[in-house]
């Protein structure tokens, strides 16, 4: 103490910056208990919320499905060809949809896995129709046919609200961003509502048009939250605004559940290398996604060439299946944070082509250089560093 | 001196995309900005409260209250400094109702800031800012020195004349100096001075 005070001013302010700069958190983050306040605080406006104000949420891709599937670009009509692959994959059965067969999936098609098939609603000369429904619990698709309207674009842009900066105002009610009313017929993300009247809840929603298909618009909540409870039939309405039409449309979409191909395992295996480990709490494998949670603690793993100049990110997690294929997805936007840990992990992937008998999880790391860039390879794909210590296989029964 | 913005050092794009996002109804890219900020702004609350419990509560009712007001961030300021502001005005807050729970119990005297500390702090910064700094004073030492923040920026932050800033930084930065060793040392700065 009394060493310090001898010590000169601008050594007391780089001593201060350095001891501040450095403060450790008790906790790895408090992200997890914020995000929850928010969810509870976004309920109750919900429910406050009056009927005409809708609050549009989830509306735009997130950064996660950007890096997996593409730039789904909306409003301009074209979506890119690594998102329809995906779109393709889903195994519903309909008119707007292609059948695996390969998958046996249309014996379940016949069962009802496309569910409320050419409800339709007309206002104004214009009609819009469901024509595909699924949903398996982590992934919830709706699919829209229009009539009525001739034009390449189907999704309409969404505009933010400005919203002018008022010291006297506390809170700013009702809904945040708008659709574009100047081209008629174009379609607004659809308001999707369970029974309860909340909105659905996902991680990763996107809306857009289906390529190859006119007039046709997708609905796409890929990594649907807290839906246990909602069992394997049950109701949504779904409200689709459309531009220059005051009324909406208004759907009652019956939903009824896939539970085949369908696997769910509850886990706790864990791999630790020094002093970062990780378990695996939750698999899930649907016909249309694949979706990994894990709790993980402690300090990034590094390689020597991730040193110096150098560090890693985050920790990220590959699934293969028991012959080493991939999956894509699990690097759902980088953060350029050198070794930011992520104490919770709630991954989307793509689906499995067909169950598999194992699947290895392959915790990896990306190389930030001193700029905080991703160092890529000489085709521009980003270098992963596998850490092989800390692999393990997982087996579906 | 330039001024590093965290969010803007390390990916200039990154904050700004995130709340746009955030704006059209994607919640979850608020986490990136919880990601990004999150142990600066705990770090600021710790030193102005003094305390690791209230640090902890302060941090996540700041960005909470940051994620319902992201409607009025009018991008006049850096998110930053737009996020200090939030934190300065909720620590202020708090420190009020410290002292009027404070007041209402006859029984105490004013607490000591010390009786909030963590014991066995061996750390000489840490020991400023919790026996030698009022809030006041610990925040502008942050906001000036750890930030790097201009005054103009501070007084956005904290609603007021960048002049009186300077005036009170001033007075501060003599006090830093001025502390001498219970021997009677005297630090260099002071020797300059008196020459």
């Amino acid at each position: 103490m009394k060493q310090w005070q001898n010590r000169t001013e601008s050594q007391k302010m780089d001593d201060i910056r350095q001891t501040l700069r450095n403060q450790a958190m008790p906790k790895d983050s408090y992200s997890s208990q914020i995000m929850n306040q928010i969810g509870e605080m976004d309920m109750e406006r919900r429910k406050k919320a009056r009927r005409r104000s809708k609050i549009i949420k989830k509306t735009l891709v997130a950064v996660s499905a950007a890096a997996v599937l593409g730039t789904v670009v909306i409003a301009t009509g074209f979506i890119s060809p690594a998102w329809a692959d995906t779109i393709r994959q889903i195994p519903i059965v309909g008119s707007v949809f292609k059948i695996t067969e390969d998958r046996g999936l249309s014996t379940a098609g016949d069962k009802g896995l496309s569910t409320a098939p050419n409800q339709s609603v007309t206002h104004d000369g214009v009609t819009l129709k469901v024509t595909d429904v699924y949903y398996d619990g982590t992934r919830l698709a709706i699919a829209f046919e229009r009539e009525g309207i001739d034009n390449e674009q189907v999704v309409g842009k969404i505009i933010p609200k400005p919203i002018k900066f008022d010291p006297s105002v506390k809170e700013v009610k009702g809904s945040r961003s708008e659709l574009d009313q100047s081209v008629k017929g174009l379609l607004g993300i659809p308001v999707v509502k369970l029974p309860s009247g909340e909105e659905v809840q996902s991680g990763n929603t996107s809306t857009g048009d289906i390529e190859g298909k006119r007039n046709t618009m997708l609905f796409d909540a890929k990594k649907l939250l807290n839906t246990d409870a909602l069992g394997n039939e049950f109701e949504l309405s779904v409200s689709v605004e459309v531009a220059q039409i005051a009324e909406p449309f208004v759907f009652k979409v019956p939903v009824k559940k896939v539970t085949e191909g369908i696997i769910r395992l509850d886990l706790d295996q864990t791999k630790t290398k020094g002093e970062f480990s990780y378990t695996v709490k939750k698999l899930e494998l649907t016909p249309a996604a694949s979706r990994l949670i894990i709790h993980s603690k402690g300090a990034v793993p590094y390689s020597s060439e991730q040193t110096g100049d150098y560090s890693p990110s985050a920790v990220y997690y590959e699934i293969v299946d028991q012959d080493g294929v991939a999956v894509k997805g699990g690097n759902h936007g980088v953060i350029p944070i050198a070794g930011l840990q992520h104490p919770i992990v709630d991954e989307s992937y793509d689906p499995f082509a067909v169950t598999p008998t194992s699947i290895t999880v392959k915790p990896y790391t990306l190389t930030f250089d001193k700029n905080l860039k991703v160092l890529e390879d000489a085709k521009g794909q980003m270098i992963k560093t596998y850490i092989t210590e800390l692999e393990q296989t997982i087996q579906i029964p | 001196m330039e001024r590093e913005d965290p969010g803007a050092k390390n990916y200039p794009g990154l904050i700004d995309e995130a709340v746009d996002k955030v704006r059209t109804g994607d919640r979850e890219a608020f986490r990136t900005i919880i990601h990004v900020f999150e142990r600066q702004i705990y770090t600021y609350c710790y030193y102005i409260l003094k305390s690791r419990e209230e640090a902890e509560d302060a941090v996540q009712d700041v960005f909470v209250k940051v994620y319902k007001e992201l409607g009025r961030y009018e991008k006049k300021v850096s998110f930053s400094a737009w996020l200090y502001k939030v934190a300065y005005h909720h620590c202020l807050d708090q420190i009020r109702k410290r002292k009027r729970r404070i007041r209402l119990l006859s029984l105490y005297k004013q607490q000591q800031p010390r009786a909030y500390m963590d014991p066995g702090l061996e750390n000489p910064v840490e020991s400023l800012f919790m026996d030698q700094l009022t809030p006041e004073e610990s925040n502008l030492l942050i906001l000036k020195v750890v930030e790097q923040y201009s005054f103009e920026e501070m007084g956005q932050i904290m609603e007021c004349k960048p002049a009186s800033l300077r005036k009170k930084y001033e007075r501060l930065r003599k006090k830093l100096v001025q502390q001498r060793t219970n021997e009677g040392g005297r630090s260099h700065e002071t020797m300059a001075k008196s020459n």
